[in-house]
């Protein structure tokens, strides 16, 4: 069983964006222990794929949450408190991360300052 | 001195280009570190080549593009890497700062002072990779790139822009061709009276590769002791380097050579050696796991080198006139020329020096086999002078060379033949060159003439290396007028040609066998 094979083998394990445990304890007994790691590694892809993780550092509102969850349809919406931003959010959609908090603002001047003043 | 307000407004000025549009990151996450190359997955808007930053500190350059994962080589020894760590896109390509400023200097190829000076901060900003430059922008090699060294000028001559290959095994001195000919571009720095026809200056570049940090040093130390550093940049990613440094150090070499180029300068470039930079590509490629070919080096093997050699080039007037001379070195083993990277490096420049162990060993030095060596173009650079005495001294060598082989076996010879070895044998002597003693052009005329004319056929084969020696003094110090006279690159005329046979037979009655 080759890699493109264990790649459509993990996105059937998906119906939506959950993951069908059924399928999964189907699938996982045919598998060596080499395809096995390999089907995990593309199930964490797809999960990253169908995930958004959003750092706040204060408190958020109920509504703010409910309008940051619309901006993401279809996707599990997973928020933390993270106190490290001083103010502002943080998004992590699978390998894009928008940084929207003054630790970064602060972070990009300083920077700046270093490299050309 | 400046006050504060104009420092203010500096700042204020400055802001105005500060924008904060870094809000948005490609990260990736690193899975495995293995031998400096990092396997991430993520980065899926990362370019190759593109420069990433790991967030515990160091770098590294994308080098494979798959499906769900980048490969990235490392450009630093980073231990702290592991799995879990985060990398970050930063949407640079490999460049390189170069100025002025770098001249005198030792740095990495990625422009890293290695000589405990200040770091370059000002300069152009030069990609590492870069096409090479096209036909319409070229023009052919019309200019001589003189070495100092007697054989090498008079048999084998080098242009600017060309590209000549130094190939050999270990130990016979390749290195000390290419720095002697670094040496010898002193004549023509600017405020050089020597410099009798107004050749351009040249600036210099020496990019070692995989070389010991020790030899480095030696280098380094010669150059400066000679006068010779202030012309010239070392780039250095000696063996202890990284090999993706390794990789990148003639890159890095070319980026500086064509910052000068395009300021209408001459440069010359010297890689030393391109076999270990062979060997580091091989490395990580195979690290990489992509296919490895013959003797395991990746598909891409010709093109690393072709790409890199079609940089040097001579630009038109209409493109600024500058050029690019690359000296490519190449360590044969045994002397088999026919190996896969000597054979393709071979194919891809002008000509070749080739030495050889046989006549280092019985004490010709430099050890050049005049029938292998072959330069291309440099023949349409070559100074009136030159031709006109070194004519078809190549072509005499290769035979006499050929013919003393036969005659080893030591049967009668006829006074053609047997005179023929005689100048041959006068011939090999005069060649010989001490290191680090590059000659005028006005000096290797004298030499050359001296044996080409016959003038040499009555003084005994061990004594024509004092000979020359003495007769060189002889006119510098008597005839002053004439080394001023034969400097000026025109071809020999019958008065001048009548003006040293007079001076010769003046000097004969006074030089003691």
């Amino acid at each position: 069983m080759d890699k493109k094979l264990i790649k459509k083998l993990a996105k059937a394990s998906y119906i939506g964006n959950q993951i069908d445990e059924k399928s999964v304890n189907r699938i996982v007994p045919n598998l060596n222990r080499k395809q096995l790691k390999e089907y995990i590694k593309a199930l964490k892809n797809l999960e990253n794929k169908f995930t958004v993780y959003i750092d706040y550092s204060n408190e958020l509102r109920e509504n703010n949450k409910k309008e940051i969850v619309g901006l993401f349809p279809n996707k599990k919406v997973y928020f933390k408190k993270n106190a490290d931003l001083i103010m502002g959010i943080k998004i992590r959609e699978n390998d894009i991360v928008r940084n929207i908090n003054l630790k970064n603002s602060l972070k990009q001047i300083t920077e700046y300052f270093e490299k050309y003043i | 001195m400046i006050d504060s307000q104009s420092v203010i407004k500096n700042l204020e000025n400055r802001l105005k280009n500060f924008s904060q549009d870094k809000s948005k990151e490609n990260i990736g996450i690193v899975e495995t570190n293995q031998d400096g190359v990092i396997s991430c997955s993520g980065l899926s808007q990362a370019g190759m080549g593109e420069i990433v930053d790991f967030e515990k500190g160091g770098n590294g350059v994308v080098f494979n593009l798959d499906e769900d994962s980048v490969s990235i080589i490392l450009l630093d020894v980073n231990l702290t890497i592991k799995e879990g760590d985060i990398v970050k896109r930063t949407g640079k390509i490999l460049s390189i700062m170069a100025s002025e400023d770098l001249l005198g200097r030792v740095v990495t190829p990625l422009g890293k002072p290695l000589d405990g000076k200040a770091n370059i901060t000002k300069g152009k900003e030069m990609p590492l990779e870069r096409i090479a430059a096209g036909v319409v922008q070229r023009e052919p090699v019309n200019t001589p790139l003189k070495t100092g060294v007697k054989s090498i000028d008079a048999t084998i001559p080098i242009g600017r822009g060309q590209r000549e290959l130094i190939i050999g095994d270990r130990g016979l001195g390749k290195t000390a061709i290419a720095i002697d000919t670094i040496i010898n571009q002193r004549l023509f720095q600017p405020g050089n009276k020597e410099n009798k026809q107004k050749l351009k200056p040249v600036i210099c570049i020496y990019v070692a590769i995989g070389q010991k940090d020790s030899s480095i040093a030696q280098i380094v130390n010669r150059l400066k002791e000679e006068q010779a550093l202030d012309y010239t940049i070392v780039v250095s990613a000696s063996s202890s380097a990284p090999a993706a440094l390794q990789y990148l150090a003639p890159y890095g070499g070319s980026a500086i050579a064509e910052y000068f180029m395009e300021k209408g300068a001459d440069v010359l470039i010297v890689y030393d050696d391109l076999t270990k930079h062979a060997w580091a590509y091989r490395q990580i490629s195979l690290v990489l796991r992509r296919p490895a070919g013959r003797e395991a080096y990746p598909g891409d093997i010709f093109y690393l080198h072709s790409r890199l050699l079609e940089r040097a080039v001579r630009l038109n007037e209409k493109n600024g006139g500058g050029s690019i001379t690359a000296l490519p070195i190449i360590e044969t083993q045994a002397g088999d020329i026919s190996a896969y990277i000597p054979t393709n490096v071979i194919s891809i420049t002008d000509g070749q020096i080739f030495l050889e162990a046989n006549l280092f060993n019985i004490g010709i030095r430099p050890a050049i086999n005049a029938g292998n060596s072959v330069s291309r173009v440099g023949g349409s650079a070559q100074t009136g002078a030159i031709k006109s005495v070194a004519g078809k001294m190549r072509l005499d060598l290769a035979q006499y060379r050929e013919l003393a082989a036969f005659a080893q076996f030591g049967s009668e010879l006829d006074p053609a033949t047997q005179k023929q070895l005689d100048r041959g044998q006068r011939l090999t002597e005069i060649l010989k060159q001490p290191q680090y003693k590059p000659f005028s052009e006005a000096e290797e005329i004298l030499s050359i003439w001296s044996v080409t004319s016959g003038n040499l056929d009555d003084i005994p084969a061990n004594t024509v290396t004092r000979f020359e020696t003495e007769f060189i003094e002889y006119v510098r110090t008597h005839e002053r007028k004439v080394m001023d006279e034969l400097s000026d690159g025109k071809k020999l005329d019958e008065k001048k040609i009548k003006m040293l046979d007079k001076m010769i037979k003046d000097f004969k009655k006074k030089f003691s066998i």
